[in-house]
């Protein structure tokens, strides 16, 4: 699939940026003060990654000027659908940005954007949990899409906020359980697809066989080691520690996603 | 009695076909393909259909499937399945996201590199219209190709589904097959192996 770093860029991206405005949320409206300043500057970046994502989708289109007729399938359509909820996710971030104020307005605008990312992934998913590639057409695509927005989205809080406020927000524990969940879907999905149809043997297959996977691999194993380290000694870490964290976690999922495009054998 | 609508489909007879690809070149120059794409293909499928060794081919083209997973994947709606049973692309409409193609179980669908849009057979819908045959039809000198009304034929003479060939229920393909006879000729080069 020649033309699908696009896809693989798109998918990453946006998915990280969901999870990253879910975390910046639930800390800014239930868990502690940031300063508004920091605030608006991690919403601006999380609207940055969006757009880079949207602009790069775009170009994965033959027409790209025509982009806009891409909406015309909501009935039937995920891919319609996608393209629908990731702007509106986008828009209530702005919202969000510019507009709450109290801790009411923070929790409408917040929910709504946070339920607006959760269906964007769900139909982004959707897009690919389809019978003629096996090796996507079962509930791993949908649980890798979220683990995309769920590791590497707080972490980039996490480093947002380390170099703003200069102060390591404590994830310790949320980062060493996912992290632990992202190693233990790699094994789910190989014994999925290894118990599926010849085309999602043959996945299975192109999948184990690449060193893209064992690098996946290990820094996922690494990412889940050195927040588990920092758990047990009770430390939050440093802005390094963080720096590391988000470098393992953007490989392992990037290359996590290159790996699902290119090993997605047709029937 | 108000007449019934017709359920247009290709009936592919594997004991006629010889693999001669007239079909595939008839089609591709008749509309004038980009040479990077084709709207039907044949190619050697299983030798072992009949239960002894013969060689088999299969020409394939859009299914113009029931369900349609190229139409349900389009974001921009440019399938639609016509009351007929054909599944017509509207290039107007098309962006070129290559979505249906990744969709379609036989992947069908095929990507025009000049055009950026995609192409797919249309079982020349606006020929059929006319009275006449689809191009692949007529220039197939063994008429292995037919189009038939999936309302009149006897489906207990055809199969829907061939190894290799994507499961038909997973989109109501509306291909149907005559499969080939067996043989009692057995090529002496396989025989005179077995004697050695
Ligand atoms: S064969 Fe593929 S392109 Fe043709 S109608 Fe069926 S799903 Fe669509
Ligand atoms: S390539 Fe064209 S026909 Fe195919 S899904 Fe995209 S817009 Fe629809
Ligand atoms: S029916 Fe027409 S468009 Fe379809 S394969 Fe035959 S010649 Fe080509």
């Amino acid at each position: 699939m020649e033309h699908a770093m696009t896809l693989v860029i798109f998918t990453f991206l946006s998915q990280m940026a969901i999870g990253a405005f879910a975390c910046l949320f639930f800390i800014d409206t239930y868990k502690e003060k940031i300063s508004e300043r920091s605030t608006v500057i991690s919403l601006i970046t999380i609207l940055a990654i969006s757009a880079v994502a949207v602009v790069v989708s775009v170009f994965h289109l033959g027409h790209p000027f025509a982009a806009y007729r891409a909406l015309l399938n909501f009935g039937a359509s995920w891919l319609t659908r996608e393209i629908v909820f990731f702007p509106l996710f986008m828009f209530f971030v702005l919202l969000y940005t510019f507009f709450a104020k109290t801790k009411a307005q923070k929790q409408i605008l917040g929910w709504t954007t946070v339920v607006f990312g959760a269906v964007t992934i769900f139909s982004t998913a959707m897009i690919y949990t389809i019978p003629s590639v096996p090796a996507w057409n079962n509930g791993t695509t949908l649980a890798a899409f979220f683990l995309t927005a769920l590791l590497p989205g707080p972490i980039l809080v996490q480093l947002l906020l380390a170099l703003l406020e200069k102060r390591t927000v404590n994830f310790n524990l949320y980062t060493t359980v996912v992290a632990f969940l992202a190693l233990l879907l790699n094994g789910v999905t190989v014994s999925v697809l290894k118990s599926g149809l010849p085309a999602a043997v043959e996945s299975a297959g192109l999948l184990t066989a690449s060193p893209l996977f064992w690098i996946k691999i290990a820094t996922l194993a690494a990412a889940f080691a050195l927040a588990g380290y920092f758990l047990l000694k009770k430390k939050a870490g440093t802005v390094s520690t963080v720096t590391t964290l988000f470098a393992l976690v953007i490989v392992a999922e990037f290359l996590g996603r290159i790996l699902f495009y290119s090993s997605g054998v047709h029937l | 009695m108000a007449k019934k609508q017709k359920r247009y489909a290709f009936l592919i007879n594997l004991e006629r076909c010889i693999g001669c690809n007239a079909c595939t070149v008839s089609c591709k120059s008749f509309y004038d393909l980009h040479p990077s794409i084709n709207r039907r293909f044949v190619r050697e499928t299983s030798e072992l259909l009949t239960g002894t060794p013969k060689r088999n081919y299969i020409s394939t083209s859009c299914n113009h499937c029931d369900r349609p997973a190229c139409a349900t994947a389009c974001p921009t709606g440019a399938y639609i399945k016509l009351d007929n049973g054909i599944v017509k692309h509207n290039q107007d409409r098309c962006i070129g996201c290559r979505m249906c193609a990744t969709a379609c179980p036989y992947g069908v669908p095929q990507f025009d590199p000049v055009k950026k849009k995609m192409d797919k057979c249309d079982m020349c819908v606006d020929r059929l219209e006319a009275g006449e045959q689809p191009i692949c039809v007529v220039s197939c000198p063994l008429e292995a190709i037919a189009i038939v009304d999936l309302n009149e034929i006897d489906e207990s003479q055809v199969v829907a589904d061939l190894p290799g060939f994507a499961d038909s229920s997973i989109t109501g393909s509306s291909t149907r097959f005559i499969l080939p006879k067996g043989t009692t000729v057995v090529r002496g080069g396989i025989k005179s192996w077995n004697t050695l």
